[in-house]
């Protein structure tokens, strides 16, 4: 009877699990009845394929702007609490998550990845829930939606991209020509129509786009096509930076390494530069985050002051850690305290639902984050903040990126029906 | 086995799904139960309610192609892409009645099932389950490559539903609309397994030569047993799209569709039942889980972040394997035991 | 003709990886009857174990290797004792099962141990590629190339003359007159699965040296399961054979078709090819033909 054995050890472990539940729970710090709470959503990637390129941050440092506005004493005695939900980079746990956070009352949500956002963006929507993250499609500034963003998107990006190449661009005799290998997913394609167009206007060659799959085995077709159009720039724009160390090697077979100019796309930046590889050494990049070696920032300083309270500091280099990606995270909570606390401020605790927080963020006038990101303006019709970014160099044995350029503000823009124009 | 004291004397009595006075009343007082969920239960349990009968819809298609006639599948994630897709483009860009469009988007991804379908007369067993992964991954590859029609890998907007001007917009609401839906196909699915078709499909699915042998003709009965699946797979990706809002590819992934074999298997194969109790159990033991890490998390602060997360999954897996060591035949077999065992009660032991 | 020929030459390089993946597979549904769909995360244990002694704990290769292999055959073993040996004589289905819930259990305890970082191993194989004429080729390739040839040539022998292979191969046909005939159906359950498990790790190993350690490896796996229905389920030779045309058909295609459809062919060529070869060969190119009786 070793089936009834079995039997037994699962319903020992379904039970175990069951009673463990209350147990946990109590042994957790519980915040006293009768406090004043606001409640927020926090959807993230503890686990799922996103999270390989949120590297070594910890929930405790993103919750960190929370925990440090309620001791000090919350917004006029009023808690934040974040609940928050781990979705795997799955849509239907993104959707699950989102109706639990209605459910508990929350009246805003920090969706961290685009996929989350475009996923809950209808809903949150229709229930009159502000979204705000670092998450841009052309899509998710659409000014029927209540989706707020702090972050050009990568139609911006690559704009961008295109309009530093042109400038900086001395031979008289041709074109220069910018290709991109991405991965085969919307980070990679959906920018390609508006560039092309913008590309025309102002006179650089684009092309060829080559997809290669999340893990690459052999970019060798991708390279070789790439090769023969003979670029002057190369964008990588994948969602995590090993699959850019691993297109750089097939480079560097093919012997095209030095050949070209590699332009990082955002996410590569963002990830943690231990990934990177000596080959990546002198790559460009380009991002709209900030680096926790920019001590020249006063708002990073003021992320060490918050978070030195509470994150124990890394070996390494005595301080927090927390890198590119966590640096847009952070910034987006302190966003979104802002938007409560405007909120509060005027139509106080007891009124603040959805509507009121939206109407806090859209009185948001070129709001300074203390130089963590460019000023921030959203309204009615407007519902991204800004669209500046940097340009970086890998700095490999420094191991950073040493910031090349000021706040640049990218040539193509959102207009007020979330169209997108060129200047 | 029949309860005692009951005994067929007509044919109808003997067809008779629901039999004894006992039965009607559990059945009615399931039937309110679910019904006036809204009112009692949080919007959470609305919603993952909703889900749940949207997955069931799709499992039991599976439970018919693969449950009834034996022929495996992994292409229901794609086909349920196909009916989300119809739906939306028919509803948002031709101005079709949903009330339309969903039977529809069910008989357009019949008919993609059916291209799918003709190898199964000459391909078998684990082969053909290599044939569906591969319909599963053509049909998202071309979701991706028609950006006019659908969006591209940026999806679509599916707009809510909407039947004479009666707009769906809230979870409560579009419950009273997928439930019913959710009742009728399970109505249908258990009995067709009843019907001369449901007898062809058990005798494919037992030894197709014999089957053959006997008259019946394997490739339309395998053609029909493949529609029918897609067939509910579609009004499954119809009912998907009004839910979220949006659809794009990644909604359908083939992670998905092999756990909703796994449903099947789990529930126990070659049941209607099975398919609803596997899907049921599966998605409760997921909530559970999903429960514990914010849980496990507040409980253990000094955890890495992706600990509690991946501690749910840990405890997802392990659930199932021991599941499946102790009930390899699945849970419905488990009901049929303590059935039995509940009615020859006290000669049982 | 050149851009030709290196395309087929980084496809045949790309299957060679996808027939370690394949053999492994093979080799287990060929002496338990159990169609193994965690191998791609046990390829991926393999990699992540061979990560902690090297790089985390900083010992040399060749011990580490010795260690990460010594481990890799306690997996294989574990994993079988506890998991699939009790259901010696259950539906394949329940089996089938109990592996894809294994990918789950797998990426947990992986991800609970070392983490969601994507990591590299130092470089052990030089990067620099080998020149042939104007064709280049990377060395992890062409050691796994060499790799996969050496296990094909051992294992069909294994299986054609060694009694142990010989009795896994009869436990596959049918557990019961295996059993009769003195086979120990245990041995030959935990032998194959010991053995799917080491090479999974080796190609784990080669994969992770090009692509970097990270908790999508496994989605490898996936792409080896066109190549062991091409090749036929039984066969070992036929893995080889289906890894290989398939690594060329994805090169190939993503070279010559790609540009005309916008990209991702590679994605999807492996399985229209699979489809119509068995349309013509239902049991794959060296599969074996079922005879079936009433």
């Amino acid at each position: 009877m070793k089936q009834k054995k079995y039997l037994v050890l699962l319903v020992s472990l379904l039970a175990a699990v069951v009673l463990a539940t209350p147990v946990l729970g109590a042994c957790a710090p519980q915040a006293p009845a009768k406090e004043k709470v606001i409640k927020i959503g926090y959807l993230l990637d503890l686990t799922g394929p996103v999270s390989v390129s949120l590297g070594k941050n910890t929930l405790a440092t993103w919750l960190t702007p929370y925990r440090d506005l309620n001791d000090r004493g919350g917004i006029n005695g009023v808690r934040v609490e974040p609940m928050w939900e781990d979705y795997a980079f799955n849509v239907d746990r993104a959707v699950a998550a989102y109706k639990k956070f209605k459910d508990g009352g929350a009246v805003v949500i920090h969706p961290i990845t685009t996929l989350a956002a475009e996923a809950i963006q209808p809903l949150s929507t229709r229930d009159r829930i502000p979204l705000v993250g670092n998450s841009t499609t052309d899509k998710l500034v659409d000014p029927t939606q209540w989706h707020y963003t702090l972050s050009p998107s990568y139609t911006q990006m690559f704009a961008s991209i295109i309009k530093y190449v042109k400038d900086n661009w001395k031979d008289t005799s041709r074109k220069p020509r910018i290709a991109q290998i991405a991965w085969d997913a919307p980070i990679g394609r959906g920018h390609i129509a508006a560039s092309e167009a913008y590309a025309k206007q102002i006179g650089v060659d684009l092309g060829p786009w080559e997809f290669i799959p999340l893990i690459p085995l052999d970019t060798t077709p991708n390279l070789l096509r790439i090769k023969d159009a003979k670029p002057d720039f190369v964008v990588l724009q994948f969602g995590n930076n090993i699959s850019a160390v691993s297109v750089l090697r097939d480079a560097l077979k093919l012997g095209m390494l030095d050949k070209v100019t590699w332009i990082n796309g955002f996410q590569n930046v963002n990830a943690a530069v231990s990934n990177w590889e000596a080959i990546g050494d002198g790559t460009l990049g380009i991002s709209d985050t900030i680096f926790p070696e920019e001590t020249n920032i006063p708002g990073v300083n003021a992320l060490f002051d918050t978070l030195g309270k509470y994150i124990a500091p890394d070996p390494a280099t005595k301080k927090p850690y927390f890198d590119g990606t966590t640096g847009l995270i952070l910034r987006a909570d302190l966003a979104v305290i802002e938007a409560l606390t405007r909120g509060v401020n005027k139509v106080g605790f007891e009124k603040l639902d959805g509507p009121a927080v939206k109407d806090a963020l859209e009185t948001f006038k070129d709001y300074d984050l203390k130089g963590l990101v460019a000023p921030l303006t959203f309204g009615p019709t407007k519902r991204q903040g800004q669209s500046s970014m940097r340009f970086f160099q890998l700095d490999f044995k420094a191991k950073q990126w040493k910031s090349q350029t000021n706040w640049i503000q990218s040539p193509a823009q959102y207009d007020d029906t979330g169209k997108i124009a060129f200047k | 086995m029949l309860p005692c004291g009951t005994f067929n004397e007509t044919y109808a009595q003997d067809m008779a799904i629901v039999r004894t006075r006992l039965q009607w009343g559990l059945f009615i007082a399931a039937i309110i139960g679910v019904l006036t969920l809204p009112l009692y239960a949080s919007g959470y349990i609305v919603s993952t309610t909703i889900a749940t009968g949207i997955t069931l819809i799709a499992v039991m298609g599976l439970a018919i192609v693969t449950g009834y006639c034996g022929q495996f599948s992994l292409g229901q994630a794609g086909f349920i892409g196909v009916g989300a897709y119809t739906s939306a483009i028919l509803v948002s860009q031709l101005h079709v009645p949903f009330l339309i469009a969903v039977p529809v988007a069910g008989v357009v991804a019949a008919l993609v099932g059916l291209i799918f379908a003709i190898p199964s007369l000459r391909i078998k067993g684990f082969y053909l389950v290599m044939v569906t992964i591969g319909a599963h991954f053509i049909i998202v590859w071309t979701i991706i490559h028609l950006p006019k029609l659908t969006g591209g890998a940026d999806g679509m907007v599916a707009p809510w539903a909407n039947i004479g001007g009666f707009t769906f917009d809230s979870d409560t609401k579009y419950f009273y609309f997928v439930i019913p839906v959710v009742i009728l196909m399970t109505f249908l699915a258990r009995n067709i397994g009843r019907t001369r078709v449901g007898r062809a499909f058990v005798a494919i699915r037992d030894n197709d030569l014999a089957a053959e042998v006997m008259g019946i003709n394997l490739f339309s009965y395998k053609m029909l047993a493949f529609a029918m699946s897609a067939f509910y797979a579609g009004i499954a990706g119809a009912l998907w799209g009004p839910f979220l809002g949006r659809i794009s590819p990644e909604h359908f992934t083939l992670l998905d569709a092999v756990w909703y074999l796994g449903m099947v298997i789990v529930g126990g194969m070659g049941s209607i039942l099975g398919a609803v109790l596997g899907t049921v159990f599966l998605r409760i033991l997921r909530e559970v889980v999903s429960y514990l890490t914010p849980v496990v998390a507040t409980a253990f602060p000094a955890l890495e972040r992706f600990a509690p997360a991946t501690f749910g999954s840990i405890v997802f897996a392990l659930a199932v394997i021991v599941f499946l060591i102790a009930e390899p035949r699945g849970l419905s077999h488990r009901w049929e035991i303590f059935k039995a065992s509940y009615r020859l009660w006290p000669f049982s032991r | 003709m050149t851009t030709f020929l290196q395309l087929v030459l980084s496809g045949i390089m790309v299957g060679a990886i996808y027939s370690l993946v394949a053999i492994g597979i093979v080799l287990i549904f060929k002496s338990t009857g159990i169609f193994n769909i965690a191998q791609g995360a046990i390829l991926m244990l393999g990699a992540y174990i061979l990560f902690a002694f090297l790089v985390q704990l900083g010992w040399p290769l060749w011990i580490s290797l010795i260690i990460t292999f010594f481990l890799a055959v306690a997996a294989g073993y574990i994993i079988e004792r506890l998991a699939l040996r009790p259901l010696i004589g259950q539906s394949f289905l329940a089996a089938f099962m109990v592996t894809l819930a294994l990918i789950g259990l797998l990426e947990g305890l992986i991800t609970l141990v070392w983490g969601t970082f994507g990591r590299r191993y130092p470089e052990f194989i030089p990067p620099d590629p080998i020149h042939l004429g104007p064709l280049v080729l990377s060395q992890e390739y062409t050691w796994s190339f060499f790799i996969a040839m050496g296990l094909i040539v051992a294992f069909s022998l294994f299986f054609k003359y060694h009694p142990l292979g010989l009795a896994m191969r009869a436990v596959a046909e049918d557990h019961q007159v295996a059993q009769s005939t003195g086979i120990s159906i245990k041995t030959a359950f935990s032998l194959s699965w010991v053995i799917g498990t080491v090479i999974a790790t080796v190609g784990g190993i080669l994969l992770a040296t090009s692509a970097g350690v990270t908790i999508s490896l496994g989605t490898v796996g996936l792409k080896a399961m066109p190549v062991v229905l091409l090749g036929g389920l039984e066969s070992i030779p036929g893995a080889i054979v289906g890894g290989l045309i398939i690594g060329v058909l994805e090169t190939v295609a993503a070279g010559y078709i790609d540009p005309y459809v916008g990209g991702g062919v590679a994605e999807v060529a492996p399985f229209v090819f699979m489809v119509l070869i068995l349309l013509v060969k239902p049991y794959g190119l060296f599969g074996e033909h079922r005879i079936e009786r009433i």
